[in-house]
């Protein structure tokens, strides 16, 4: 307590700070996530004892110094966080942190959300969660079974409505679920627009807005950097475990319905990962082939890449109308 | 006293007490968590009552969350997240 600690910031435009952050966090197995805005350290003299950061509302990348455990830095830091937030007018906050920091994060206020082997993701504002699963089951449609699709739709191609087209001959009703994050090419307003123009023609199909709690950076903070490493595995635990024992109860979900990922090695473990763990929850999972074209799998991201390069009418066959529209609409 | 904003003060490292203070048209309520409940709970509860009846506030949500901090700690720490949140004042 009578330590001479001090409390350092570091802001996105240290990269200093930032890289010797990202070190010490190596020394305790943990990686450091450069999508966050504010970090702040504890040090001792010059070297950082403890360390904690924060994206918009989620507190990430903790890791305190097992030479420094029951010194309370961790109530230092988070109580530093917090009153920080509190001063960019963010209030409800989240945390994500190894499991066997629950307990002391608990007496900061935080309560359980879920969890999953290895980490643990906190909220202080217990409501929040309620909430949205509320939010989620105004969407149900008095169906049996339904059928779930979670896609980022970046944007929608004709790949995305070959998937959607057989999960709804499949199914009695399908919910796409879009992935809110707004991280993506094209923003998440104009997403939900070319999906629902999509699928106008599908009766039993209904597209639902993701929101925090599927695949966000809440749930899954390095998808968005496409880094893959160990907390990979954690993230798609956590990510599933919440879909599987929550999100899904809500309307009725007993099937998944994903793509085969040829391409992104991130996207396909979290398929595999899939298949683990939503049967434990009672949920099949049906992996579709993708739609080719000249031997190459339609992709998003190679409409990105034809957009960019102004090759609007290539993009015309792979897309449906509604998103052919809206490029041509970008080009004038 | 007229609250305007959500305000906080404090810090919840130990002996100290972090205290937030929301305004809402609902009547006063004051949430306590405490390592010391069991003990003084009462106590702190009617010590930062007092402080907010004597500030002629009515309407406010009070989050305590308390590590063993003494009653002058305690007072001070209200008195700041009051003077914030009608003052639109930042954190320190």
């Amino acid at each position: 307590m009578f330590d001479n600690f001090s409390k350092k910031y570091i802001y996105t435009q240290n990269t200093r700070g930032r890289k010797t952050t990202s070190d010490f966090l190596k020394t305790l197995g943990l990686s450091f996530d450069g999508n966050v805005n504010v970090t702040i350290n504890i040090l001792d003299g010059k070297k950082i004892i403890a360390t904690a950061s924060a994206e918009k509302n989620l507190i990430k990348c903790i890791g305190v110094d097992e030479n420094y455990r029951s010194k309370g830095l961790m109530n230092t830091l988070i109580s530093e966080i917090i009153s920080h937030q509190y001063d960019n007018n963010i209030y409800d906050l989240s945390i994500i942190t190894k499991i066997e920091n629950e307990k002391v994060i608990q007496s900061l206020g935080f309560e359980t959300i879920c969890e999953t082997e290895n980490i643990i993701l906190m909220e202080n504002n217990k409501k929040k969660f309620k909430k949205y699963l509320e939010n989620i089951s105004k969407n149900k449609v008095a169906k049996e079974q339904s059928s779930a699709i979670v896609m980022n739709l970046n944007p929608i191609t004709k790949g995305h409505m070959y998937l959607i087209e057989k999960a709804a001959k499949e199914s009695e009703q399908v919910y796409i679920f879009i992935v809110s994050e707004d991280k993506s090419k094209v923003p998440f307003e104009t997403r939900v627009k070319l999906a629902k123009e999509s699928t106008k023609f599908l009766e039993n199909v209904k597209i639902i807005e993701g929101g925090d709690y599927i695949i966000s950076s809440k749930t899954f903070p390095t998808y968005f950097s496409k880094n893959v490493d160990e907390w990979i595995n954690n993230y798609c635990d956590l990510d599933l475990k919440l879909f599987g024992k929550y999100i899904a109860k809500e309307l009725n979900i007993r099937k998944r319905y994903v793509g085969k990922e040829p391409y992104c090695e991130l996207t396909s473990f979290y398929n595999k990962k899939m298949k683990e763990i939503l049967p434990l929850y009672n949920i099949q999972v049906t992996e579709i082939e993708r739609l080719e074209q000249n031997q190459k799998a339609i992709s998003a991201s190679l409409v990105r890449k034809l957009a960019e390069k102004g090759n609007i009418s290539k993009i015309k066959e792979l897309v449906p109308e509604a998103t052919y529209k809206y490029y041509i609409s970008k080009e004038d | 006293m007229e609250l305007l904003n959500r305000a906080i003060s404090g810090t919840m490292e130990s002996s100290d007490i972090m205290v937030e203070i929301i305004p809402w048209d609902k009547d006063l309520e004051i949430n306590l968590k405490s390592d010391v409940k069991e003990q003084f709970g009462k106590q702190i509860t009617a010590l930062v009552k007092n402080i907010i009846d004597e500030n002629g506030v009515k309407n406010a949500c009070i989050n305590l969350n308390d590590k063993g901090a003494l009653d002058f700690v305690i007072k001070a720490r209200v008195k700041t997240a009051l003077y914030r949140s009608t003052k639109g004042g930042k954190n320190e």
